[in-house]
């Protein structure tokens, strides 16, 4: 990707597909589900799950999967809030800069 | 390579974090690796690259450790126009990283910067007023300079205008003397060059007002903003130092 994706929007898109979750979901496929969106390698993301997890964003939980225990992460209320935060600056932003490519400025300079 | 092989590597490369930090880690990967599928065990190993590798990347989340912080910010920014598609997401959380240090630490530097400056004070501080008072000297001389140049144009100016309209009417009231016309049409001539200084004066000092005006005020601006500037970096230098 030609656009960088800063620390907030990698948390906000962390955020976003841990809640789409509601019964938690794991570390490899938070990993895959993340890039499908932005290019990311694999390792990137534990920094970013045991942050959000220290700011009491995301809670972890044991839970058995094939015999063994599997860590699970779930959003907290905390990180909802902060999801809800993300995503309001997000809309606001994304559609200034929509409206700068192809909206206003673009009609501006046909007139 | 195989996974247990993997995680000891791992291991040995975290040794410097704490058990807790560490053991966190070493079950996220172990979990991560499993979950890749038992048959893609070494593909999914190899994806997340060397054990030393992977130790960096730990150690991001890690905030308290302040070896990294040094050595791969300057890493991330500095490379990251380079090799700025593979250490996109890296410089992303190195950036975030150093944030959170940044916060976190800034209390104990502004503590840091008090106590430096209470000590440099005996020291710094007569060096400091030195080197103001001299500045403001050689400020104060320069604006006199300046000041002294305008007041001799505007000088120069307002006599060539008295000059120049007192020396017309005697020499129009002269016409009529005992000069004869000559001698008035010569006093006129010489008012009229009078005259001609006077405006050109002026018009030289209003030129020049307009024109200095903005550049000074803008050079003054620029002094200040560049000493403060520069105050910055030698704090900041300080607490590198410190």
């Amino acid at each position: 990707m030609v656009f960088n994706t800063g620390a907030a929007l990698l948390d906000a898109i962390v955020l976003a597909v841990v809640a789409k979750e509601s019964d938690g979901t794991y570390g490899y496929k938070i990993t895959q589900d993340v890039r499908t969106v932005i290019e990311l390698s694999e390792s990137t993301l534990y920094p970013v799950l045991r942050r959000l997890q220290k700011d009491e964003c995301l809670a972890t939980y044991d839970k058995q999967y094939n015999g063994r225990n599997r860590r699970y992460y779930k959003i907290t209320e905390r990180g909802a809030a902060q999801l809800g935060l993300y995503k309001g600056e997000w809309l606001n932003y994304s559609s200034k800069v929509t409206g700068i490519f192809c909206g206003e400025s673009y009609e501006g300079r046909n007139e | 390579m195989k996974k247990d092989e993997y995680l000891k590597e791992l291991e040995a490369c975290l040794s410097d974090i704490s058990s807790e930090e560490r053991e966190d880690a070493l079950a996220y990967y172990s979990d991560y690796i499993e979950a890749g599928g038992e048959e893609n065990e070494e593909a999914t190993i190899a994806s997340l690259g060397s054990a030393a590798e992977l130790a960096k990347t730990i150690r991001l989340a890690n905030n308290d450790t302040n070896v990294i912080d040094g050595e791969f910010t300057e890493n991330g920014y500095s490379d990251s126009e380079k090799t700025y598609e593979s250490l996109q997401e890296r410089t992303a959380i190195v950036k975030n990283d150093t944030n959170v240090n940044k916060n976190k630490t800034s209390a104990s530097k502004i503590i840091l910067i008090v106590i430096l400056a209470i000590f440099a004070l005996p020291i710094l501080g007569p060096v400091a007023l030195g080197i103001l008072g001299t500045l403001f000297g050689l400020g104060v001389a320069a604006i006199a300079v300046v000041a002294g140049v305008a007041i001799v144009l505007f000088a120069i100016g307002i006599a060539g205008f008295v000059c120049g309209i007192v020396g017309i009417v005697i020499g129009a009231l002269s016409l009529f003397g005992p000069g004869g016309v000559w001698g008035g049409m010569v006093i006129i001539g010489g008012s009229v060059i009078c005259l001609a200084i006077g405006c050109l004066f002026t018009c030289l000092l209003a030129t020049g007002l307009i024109k200095a005006i903005p550049p000074v005020v803008r050079g003054i601006v620029d002094i200040c903003i560049k000493f403060i500037n520069w105050l910055k970096n030698l704090f900041c230098k300080k607490e590198k130092e410190a």
